[in-house]
């Protein structure tokens, strides 16, 4: 599978209680590219955040936000956790996130 | 912006056709059940629905247009649909949808999004989906941050449909405006 910025992970293989690698998913909502990342729990989420940038060919800009897409909780508030640690705090079980960049309005 | 100048139409239909396919398969698309309607190589109309109508006929139209796309964000605008037996497939048939009706969203402002109305464009009053999504938002005389704006190449459609699903499932949302105003 691919998205038009390249390749993503292969997703075939579920997550079970005790694997040491978990597949984190990003809707990136301002062109529509899923991707899919498998990261050691003992990953920091930062990694995870540096990852999802190089995937989507972007830097950082202060204005964007990351948000679990269940509940909306930001992510990038947690960017010093492990995987584990997030997970075991009880963030984000489902790990699908949804990037989207700055807006101007109103 | 000043001026911006019309896409080559052939190029703007081209990359307009790329990027709808692209977001009718996108898992964003799916999630929130977007629907598509071609009205012209330039002209889609795209079903959207509130989070908390969904599956009680709660729906807009929003009609994007790509007279000036990609370099700049699509055309954009809450439309009527066509009344029972005209064709749907023109372009004509979709009007904006004026303040007062069931196909216009009242929106109390966010600081990333509103909807107005009757707005002062140059040419006279119009409706301003006003956000750094969409074209109308730079002829309008907004500044938005280097962070907010459209970039060709990391925005497409989808960022826009993406900012008015937010603006419509956040508690801001207000309902239809015949229902808010009646």
């Amino acid at each position: 599978m691919t998205t038009a910025h390249g390749p993503v992970e292969d997703t075939s293989t579920k997550d079970r209680p005790g694997e040491r690698t978990r597949i984190v998913t990003i809707d990136n909502r301002d062109n529509g590219d899923t991707i899919r990342l498998r990261r050691e729990v003992s990953d920091t989420v930062e990694s995870v955040i540096a990852a999802m940038y190089e995937e989507f060919r972007q830097s950082r800009d202060p204005e964007d936000r990351l948000m679990c897409r269940h509940n909306g909780q930001d992510v990038f508030q947690f960017a010093a956790l492990t995987l584990e640690e997030y997970l075991r705090r009880g963030h984000c079980q489902d790990l699908h996130w949804a990037f989207v960049g700055g807006t101007g309005g109103a | 912006m000043s001026a911006p100048s019309a896409a080559d139409v052939e190029i703007a239909a081209a990359v307009l056709a790329d990027h709808v396919e692209r977001a009718q398969a996108s898992e964003v698309a799916r999630q929130h059940g977007w629907t598509f309607t071609w009205l012209d190589p330039l002209h889609v109309v795209v079903e959207v629905r509130p989070e908390r109508t969904a599956g009680n006929g709660g729906h807009f139209f929003v009609k994007l247009g790509a007279e000036y796309y990609d370099l700049h964000p699509p055309t954009t605008t809450f439309v009527c649909p066509p009344e029972p037996g005209a064709d749907t497939s023109t372009s004509s048939a979709w009007s904006p949808a004026p303040s007062d009706s069931r196909w216009f969203p009242v929106l109390e402002p966010l600081p990333w999004f509103a909807v107005h109305g009757a707005y002062s464009f140059a040419d006279g009053p119009g409706q301003l989906v006003c956000c750094s999504m969409t074209f109308e938002y730079y002829i309008t005389g907004h500044n938005p941050t280097a962070g907010q704006q459209w970039r060709q190449g990391q925005h497409t459609l989808v960022a826009t449909l993406s900012r008015i699903q937010d603006a419509l499932d956040s508690p801001n949302y207000r309902g239809s405006a015949d229902a808010v105003r009646p």
